[in-house]
């Protein structure tokens, strides 16, 4: 019994080859967790860190007017981490696994596919702690928590999608690099995670929709209770976004898979 | 009834792509753009084989032999599945084992015990057939309690032995080696050697990559030299390694 989902004749969640997806992934967090004794800890510790910073710049120096705005960040931070962290793991990781796939028939995809799918479990793991600092400050949780599954999947399905972009794309451009980080950069400051759609003047709103990842941060603040709820029309931009990403990755993964190999 | 050939190449040309120039960038992209006048970096092919052509027959043990840089591992990438030809086919019946390097993948920080799944992974098995294998894997590293302990405690030998302890155990009917007997004392190799002949006498299909004519004489049943593009030898594994001598003379 083997699962089998071939989009464009192309196995893009590697799920022929799971026991190897498998074998990566839980490499890699071995090795994150062997480590360091705190390997989790310091996962939480670098959003939990830019989290006190923001709180402390934007709520005492520009005072912010948000009740649980601590939280927010929280809430916001850490999937953008995981986000972050993914991309730019991705970018490296086809790149940085050239003596295997120069020498063992392996699918190129299964190495950002692994890095993003390491980053999703550490950013569940902490999870636990938006509810906490959520709670304690007051805020009652509802079922719209509920709302994070699709959205959750959506991000992982762009982060995948993302690494597997950049990934591929620094095979040949090797300063892909830089400018992704500069625009990793501008796209943290122009979503919604230090603040939500609401907080923002009525004309910027729009800026949310044209950015593939703004719904997805607005709705899980307001999966959290933190923001409004979403719309109809939101939840279709984001998943045109979604699927759109989706979509780009698979057609550059079949144009330059098949060379790969002796491109690297 | 003939059976079919385990592995055939029919009229197999390769070019690589060189970059005179250098790598592509998103900065000279950006000015292209900018400037309308985006264009792809040009490449240059050079041409590695042409008109490879040869049927190995399943149970046969081959020796590849030829000077460096000449194409032989290309050819087992090509038979591997990495590496795809440009013109010409390959046809291969049955499961490949492309041992083109030992312990493919192995991580420091893991145990030889994970590095084992890890690296059988990589190979293509499943869980179940790694688990079937494992006892006679350890076994044969000779590895013992090391086993639980991470390998960048091991010696070079120990990695050696782990690695072709693990490629020996799989179940693929077609192995393809590429001079990975270099590596490891001489004991390990005569044991290697020992467990590839054995490996043969189960009737599995051997292809050897190596530069050492004693080795295709002593074992190998037919030998392959390939000089200048092309197989300038098909035939006796003596023969062969006679006429492999000759072209360093």
């Amino acid at each position: 019994m083997t699962l089998r989902f071939r989009p464009m004749g192309i196995d893009i969640f590697c799920l022929e080859r799971k026991f190897l997806a498998f074998n990566l992934i839980r490499r890699n967090l071995k090795i994150k967790y062997r480590q360091s004794i705190g390997g989790m800890l310091w996962t939480l510790l670098i959003p939990a860190a830019s989290a006190l910073v923001y709180f402390a710049v934007f709520k005492f120096v520009m005072r912010v007017q948000h009740e649980h705005y601590l939280t927010l960040l929280m809430a916001g931070l850490l999937p953008w981490t995981f986000f972050q962290t993914s991309v730019m793991n991705g970018l490296e990781s086809i790149v940085g696994n050239r003596p295997l796939i120069n020498k063992v028939p392996v699918p190129p995809q299964v190495f950002p596919l692994t890095e993003t799918v390491t980053g999703f479990v550490n950013f569940a793991l902490g999870l636990p702690i938006v509810a906490i600092l959520a709670l304690a400050s007051g805020l009652s949780l509802s079922w719209s928590l509920l709302t994070l599954l699709p959205l959750l999947a959506m991000l992982l399905v762009q982060a995948y999608s993302l690494s597997l972009l950049t990934g591929l794309a620094f095979v040949y451009l090797r300063d892909l690099k830089h400018a992704l980080g500069i625009v990793l950069q501008t796209w943290f400051y122009a979503t919604p995670i230090i603040y939500t759609q609401d907080m923002m003047p009525e004309k910027m709103r729009a800026l949310v929709a044209v950015n593939p990842v703004g719904m997805i941060f607005q709705g899980i603040h307001a999966a959290w209770g933190l923001a409004d709820p979403l719309s109809g029309a939101d939840w279709i931009t984001m998943s045109g976004w979604t699927t759109a990403l989706f979509l780009a990755a698979l057609y550059l993964l079949k144009v330059e898979g098949r060379e790969l190999a002796e491109d690297l | 009834m003939m059976s079919q050939p385990a592995i055939e190449l029919k009229d197999v040309r390769k070019t690589f792509k060189m970059r005179i120039e250098r790598q592509d960038s998103v900065k000279r992209m950006l000015a292209q753009i900018v400037s309308f006048s985006y264009k792809r970096l040009k490449v240059e092919t050079r041409e590695i084989l042409r008109n490879v052509s040869f049927r190995i027959m399943p149970g046969e043990f081959v020796g590849i032999m030829g000077r460096n840089g000449v194409g032989k591992s290309t050819i087992l990438k090509m038979i591997s599945g990495i590496y795809h030809p440009n013109e010409g086919a390959i046809h291969v019946h049955g499961r490949v084992a492309p041992l083109l390097e030992l312990g493919a993948g192995f991580n420091e920080e893991l145990t030889g015990l994970d590095n084992i799944f890890l690296n059988a992974a990589i190979l293509g098995y499943s869980r179940q057939q790694t688990q079937s294998r494992l006892q006679e894997v350890i076994e044969f590293s000779e590895l013992n309690d090391h086993i639980h302990r991470p390998v960048k405690n091991y010696s070079s030998g120990m990695l050696v032995r782990l690695g072709f302890s693990i490629a020996a155990h799989l179940d693929a009917p077609i192995l393809l080696f590429d001079e990975i007997l270099a590596v490891g004392d001489a004991g390990f190799q005569n044991k290697c050697l020992q467990k590839i002949r054995d490996l043969h006498a189960q009737g599995r299909t051997i292809v050897l990559i190596t530069h050492s004519a004693d080795e295709v004489e002593r074992h190998c049943q037919r030998c392959i030299l390939i000089d200048n593009g092309g197989v300038s030898f098909d035939g006796s594994a003596t023969e062969g390694a006679r006429r492999y001598r000759e072209m360093f003379q």
